[in-house]
C-alpha cells in the first residue's frame, strides 16, 4: 500500500517537473518563433511596447536561433508576430491603419477584427482610448535563411486612417544568436 | 471511487453491441452540437452572450472558440492578478464557475457529451484497431498524471513560459473546422508547439491511444477540473453519477472495455495474492466523463446512470 502510494507521489511529481520542462522550452522559444509583443499608439520610445503583454522595450528583437526544433526543420523562414494588445494609449478615439516599411521580405497580415480591412491593412471602425485589437504579421523570409547576424530590420508603423498621421513607429530587427540579438537591442533602444 | 462487490454469475453474455452503437451515434451528434455551440463560424454561445452583453462582447469581434475560451481562465485561478480581467468576457467564468457546478450536479458531461475536441480523436480512433494502441492503464497512474498537469499547468507560468495558450487542442480544433470552411490561413504558419500538439492530441494520445481520450486525460485542465469537481463530491449518493449495481455483474470486463478514459477497473477474484474474494467493480469517479458507453454496453444493465441505491 505504500509503495502504491509513493508510486502515485512519484507520477505526480514527474508529471509537475514535465511541464516545467515544457514550459521552459517554451520560453526559450517565445522569442523565436510566435513572438507576442505589445504595441501601443499614439506612442513613441520605450512606451511604444514591447516583448510580452506589457512589452516596454520600445523595440522588438526576434532571435531566430531560439526557433524550436520541428520549425527548424519544417518552416524555419516564416516567422510570426503577434499582438493582441495593438492599444490605443490616447485619449482620442481614432482609425488606424498599419504598415511595415523596410523589411524587404514579402508580409502577409491578419486581424480578429470584424471590420479589418485586408487590402487597406486598415480597422474599418473606430478605436476607443483604451481598447485593444488583434494584429498579426507573417514575415517570410528567403529559404535558406540569408547569412549574417542580421536577417532582416525594419518598422512597423501604426497610422491614422482618417489623416495619415505616423502614430507609433516601432522597430524590429530579426536576428541569428544571443549576440546579435544584444547588440539588436542596444542599436534599437530608444 | 465507488467500489461494489458482484455476486458470482455465469458465463458473461455478450456485450449490448446495438445499444452501444446507439450511444456512441447520439454522442456523434452530440459532436455536431458542440461545434455548433462553440465554434466560428456558428459560434452560437458566443454570439448569444455578446447579444445580452454588448459591452463586454463587442459586436466587432469574430466570435469563435476563443470566446469561450477554456484553458486560459483556469490557469488564472493560480493568478488573482487575473480575476478582474475575467469580468470582461462572461464566458470565461465558464470553465471554472458554470461547469464544474454542473459536474458537480451531474458529473462531467460537458467532457463527454460536448466537447468537440475531446471526442474527435476519440472518434477518429475508431478506424484504428485496437492492436495498434495502447493502453495507458496499468502503465502509468493515470490520475495522479491528470492532477499533475493541472498543477504544473497552474504554478508553471510563475518559473517559466505558460504551456496554455501554445499548447491548445481547442485552437487546432477550431482550425480544422476553419479550414473545412474554407480558411486554411492558420495551418500555413508552421510552430513547434503547434506540430507537438497536433501529434499528440490526434496521434499518440488520441487515433493510437485505447479509448482515444488520452490528450482529455492527461492535457486538459478543464476537465481535470470538472473531474476533480465531480469525484470528490461522488460520495453524496444523491449526485447522480456512473454507479455499478452488484447483483448480476458478471465482472465480464466489457466495460472496463468500452470506457474511453479508463475509469474502471474490474479485478476478478484472487486476482492476485491478497485480492479481494470476491470480484470488484470500480468507477473512478475522478477520470469519469460520463459518456454512458458503459452503461449502455454493460450486457446484465449492472451500471447505471443515476444515484446510489
Amino acid at each position: 500500500m505504500r509503495s502504491r502510494r509513493a508510486g502515485k507521489l512519484l507520477w505526480f511529481a514527474a508529471t509537475v517537473a514535465i511541464v516545467f520542462a515544457v514550459g521552459s522550452y517554451r520560453q526559450f522559444t517565445q522569442t523565436g518563433e510566435s513572438v507576442h509583443f505589445a504595441l501601443n499608439y499614439p506612442a513613441e520610445g520605450q512606451s511604444a511596447g514591447g516583448l510580452g503583454a506589457r512589452g516596454a522595450d520600445g523595440y522588438l528583437v526576434v532571435d531566430v536561433a531560439r526557433t524550436g526544433l520541428i520549425k527548424k526543420i519544417l518552416q524555419p523562414n516564416v516567422i510570426n508576430l503577434s499582438t493582441h494588445w495593438l492599444h490605443n494609449a490616447g485619449d482620442t478615439p481614432r482609425r488606424i491603419r498599419v504598415s511595415a516599411e523596410g523589411f524587404g521580405y514579402p508580409i502577409r497580415w491578419e486581424s480578429t477584427d470584424k471590420t479589418w480591412n485586408e487590402e487597406q491593412l486598415e480597422i474599418g471602425r473606430t478605436l476607443d482610448p483604451g481598447e485593444d485589437v488583434t494584429v498579426d504579421l507573417f514575415v517570410t523570409l528567403p529559404r535558406p535563411l540569408p547569412p549574417g547576424d542580421v536577417l532582416a530590420s525594419g518598422d512597423i508603423v501604426v497610422h491614422d486612417a482618417d489623416t495619415g498621421d505616423r502614430l507609433t513607429v516601432f522597430p524590429v530587427r530579426i536576428v541569428r544568436g544571443a549576440a546579435a540579438a544584444a547588440e539588436a537591442g542596444d542599436c534599437c533602444a530608444p | 471511487m465507488i467500489v461494489v462487490h458482484p455476486s458470482d454469475a455465469s458465463t458473461p453474455p455478450a456485450p449490448r453491441a446495438e445499444a452501444l452503437r446507439r450511444n456512441r451515434f447520439t454522442r456523434f451528434g452530440f459532436f455536431f452540437l458542440g461545434l455548433a455551440i462553440f465554434y466560428a463560424p456558428f459560434a452560437l454561445l458566443g454570439r448569444l452572450v455578446g447579444w445580452i452583453f454588448p459591452a463586454s462582447m463587442p459586436g466587432t469581434w469574430v466570435p469563435d472558440v476563443h470566446t469561450n475560451c477554456m484553458r486560459m481562465p483556469v490557469g488564472w485561478l493560480a493568478q488573482p492578478w487575473m480575476w478582474g480581467w475575467m469580468g470582461n468576457n462572461p464566458l470565461y467564468f465558464t470553465p471554472i464557475i458554470l461547469l464544474p457546478i454542473a459536474a458537480v450536479a451531474a458529473g462531467p458531461l460537458f467532457c463527454g457529451w460536448l466537447c468537440p475536441a475531446g471526442s474527435f480523436p476519440e472518434f477518429l480512433g475508431r478506424i484504428v484497431p485496437d492492436r495498434f494502441k495502447w493502453d495507458f492503464k496499468g502503465m502509468v497512474e493515470i490520475t495522479s498524471v491528470r492532477y499533475g498537469f493541472l498543477v504544473g499547468f497552474l504554478i508553471v507560468p510563475f518559473v517559466a513560459a505558460s504551456v496554455c495558450c501554445s499548447f491548445c487542442n481547442f485552437t487546432w480544433m477550431q482550425n480544422t473546422v476553419s479550414a473545412l470552411f474554407g480558411n486554411v490561413a492558420p495551418w500555413l504558419y508552421i510552430s513547434t508547439t503547434g506540430v507537438l500538439t497536433i501529434v499528440i492530441w490526434i496521434f499518440l494520445l488520441g487515433m493510437f491511444t485505447k479509448g482515444g481520450r488520452g490528450w482529455c486525460l492527461f492535457l486538459c485542465p478543464a476537465g481535470s477540473l470538472m473531474s476533480l469537481a465531480s469525484g470528490v463530491t461522488s460520495r453524496f449518493k444523491w449526485l447522480p453519477r456512473v454507479r455499478h449495481d452488484a447483483t448480476s455483474c458478471a465482472s465480464c470486463s466489457n466495460c472496463e472495455d468500452v470506457c474511453p478514459v479508463r475509469a474502471i477497473d474490474v479485478s476478478k477474484p484472487h486476482e492476485s495474492p491478497g485480492a479481494a474474494p470476491m470480484p470488484q467493480v470500480k468507477v473512478n469517479q475522478l477520470l469519469c466523463n460520463v459518456c454512458l458507453d458503459c452503461v449502455r454496453g454493460c450486457p446484465r444493465g449492472c451500471l447505471r446512470y443515476g444515484r446510489a441505491q
